[in-house]
């Protein structure tokens, strides 16, 4: 399968401070990819790359099999579309502000107006065409912005945090226009965000990233801390476990939330790192219920829905035990 | 015997200013020749160091507002020294260059209109490129990379970030005309206030005072006046138009 996107050990920073480090990563060709992580992880730096609003400092970047060059930046940035989480609307009408883009490459007046008419459509604002953006409300300007990136009718959309500050009704119609860019159009769909629960509706697989990586699980579970005794424990306070089974060396430990046994019983006390705590929260996302547990730290855990969860309520005693498989160090 | 003469020197004063502004409105009525051509002078200058200064002083402006670069600080000082630099001194600098034994003498621009345009341009760029780069600095900080994300090339973003910036870089563009139309210094040491070539509305007002002969220069001032009120009638539309 062709790659929209080929990244190898591709590494950004602002002001020597690094926020984007990737080793490999690879996007398939007309997929829906979610980009999740917790906020300053490098979700939209990364979504900016793609987007070739930046360039890497160093590895290799290419886009549809073809590598990345400065030079070419313009051209590749008609390729895709970016709608970002606060988008800026021109002081100009509707109907100016989204054909605009389409002026930028040089289709005439006419054409663009007419495509601009189609883009309002698509996200039903038709009649908005001569209203200015100070007059808008704040949903009204994001479909907007939205129209003006579907009119240009890229070969890979790039959406940031699509979901966020939306109502129930307009999160359901903006996975159907996912799903329809993806299926109808078998365009490649990039976007970032925070609700797992949308990512998982919509995509092919989710990228994990945290602090500028790209992780192998979900970026929950996050504890900090330092290597101690020799180089042999990495002790960040609530787990502690033997780095020597790892390749890798950092200073944050991620334990996945789906490799946490749980138990109501006694059965894990003398296990190392066993927890004993009490669940705060429940909730079921598609096939998984996520549970929140404070056992002197916070625990986020994602038990599959067939396993037996019946017994489980809001202010349970609850005993947890990490396997060392559960933990990553970043 | 004093009082008396204090109330008839009032009511003399009175009376002559009452004559000179009966005066000056007939010139004006009349449409008189001499006031109509130093008025079309006036404007024509004004209106040609407007457009040399607004072409280079918004570009300049907008390049010093979106690019970083090395000694960017010393020309954005330079500019506003320049902005605050005595008329008469800039005017002094466009003479030495104009004279003929300056380095711009061969064009023989001294004391022509051409030369008034050429000094009022001097003075009026900095004024055009420093409002421009305030202006276009108060833009919305997303725009740049809405510009970028749209694929916009440089020349592109340049126009885009200008047309957005239009409203306060229409204000500039008319402070500038302003700052032109009213300029007394510059026109009279570059233009030499001759009857019916160089003479403009100032420089009449100022010799016409010296002379003691107020008709035309309050009828100048009348004109003067009426535009000041039309540029700042224009600025307030322009800045409603933006609010």
């Amino acid at each position: 399968m062709i790659a929209s996107y080929s990244i190898k050990d591709v590494a950004f920073s602002y002001s020597y401070q690094p926020v984007l480090m990737i080793n490999t990563l690879d996007i398939p060709a007309s997929s829906v990819i979610a980009l999740v992580g917790p906020n300053g992880s490098g979700k939209t730096t990364l979504l900016h790359l793609l987007a070739f609003l930046i360039t890497p400092q160093k590895g290799s970047f290419s886009f549809f099999g073809a590598k990345v060059s400065a030079s070419e930046l313009i051209r590749l940035r008609r390729r895709v579309g970016l709608l970002p989480q606060n988008p800026y609307l021109f002081k100009c009408s509707v109907l100016e502000n989204v054909a605009i883009g389409l002026k930028l490459r040089g289709f005439s007046r006419r054409e663009a107006r007419k495509m601009a008419i189609e883009g309002l459509k698509k996200v039903r604002m038709e009649g908005y065409e001569s209203r200015w953006p100070n007059s808008l409300s704040g949903g009204e300007a994001q479909r907007i912005a939205l129209a003006r990136t579907l009119a240009l009718n890229p070969e890979v959309f790039l959406f940031d945090e699509p979901a966020n500050h939306l109502d129930l009704e307009s999160v359901k119609r903006t996975e159907q226009l996912i799903l329809n860019l993806n299926r109808n159009k078998k365009k490649t769909v990039i976007f970032t965000t925070h609700n797992l629960s949308f990512a998982q509706n919509l995509t092919d697989f989710v990228i994990h990233i945290f602090q500028g990586q790209v992780v192998p699980t979900a970026p929950y579970n996050l504890f900090r801390g330092q290597i101690q005794h020799g180089g042999k424990i990495f002790d960040a306070s609530a787990v502690q476990f033997d780095i020597s089974k790892t390749t890798g060396r950092g200073t944050c430990l991620i334990v996945d939330p789906t490799k946490i046994s749980i138990s109501t019983q006694e059965e894990f006390a003398n296990l190392p790192n066993a927890f004993h705590g009490r669940i705060i929260s429940l909730s079921l996302l598609r096939d998984v219920v996520k549970i929140e547990a404070f056992a002197g730290e916070k625990f986020e855990i994602h038990a599959p829905t067939s396993s037996d969860i019946t017994s489980l309520r809001i202010g349970r005693e609850i005993w947890l035990h990490i396997g060392p498989n559960a933990i990553t160090l970043v | 015997m004093f009082s008396i003469y204090k109330v008839s020197q009032r009511s003399s004063t009175l009376q002559f200013l009452l004559d000179s502004f009966h005066e000056a409105f007939l010139l004006l009525l009349h449409l008189d020749p001499e006031v109509f051509q130093i008025v079309w002078l006036s404007i024509t200058v004004s209106f040609w160091s407007t457009i040399f200064s607004a072409s280079i002083g918004i570009p300049v402006g907008a390049l010093l507002a979106l690019k970083d670069f090395r000694g960017k600080s010393i020309l954005l000082l330079l500019l506003n020294t320049t902005m605050a630099a005595p008329t008469v001194v800039i005017g002094l600098f466009c003479y030495v260059l104009l004279s003929r034994i300056g380095p711009l003498g061969s064009l023989g621009l001294l004391f022509t209109p051409s030369g008034m345009v050429f000094g009022l341009f001097i003075l009026a760029t900095p004024i055009a490129a420093n409002l421009s780069v305030a202006a276009i600095e108060s833009l919305d900080k997303r725009l740049m990379l809405t510009c970028e994300l749209l694929g916009a090339s440089p020349v592109q973003q340049f126009w885009l970030v200008i047309k957005e910036a239009r409203f306060a870089v229409m204000a500039a563009v008319v402070i500038a005309f302003g700052r032109i139309i009213s300029e007394l210094g510059i026109a009279m040491m570059l233009g030499g206030n001759i009857r019916g070539f160089t003479r403009t509305m100032t420089t009449a007002i100022a010799l016409e005072t010296s002379k003691g002969e107020f008709e035309l220069g309050l009828a100048l001032g009348f004109v003067l006046m009426a535009v000041a009120l039309f540029i700042n009638g224009l600025l307030f539309l322009v800045q409603k138009e933006h609010s």
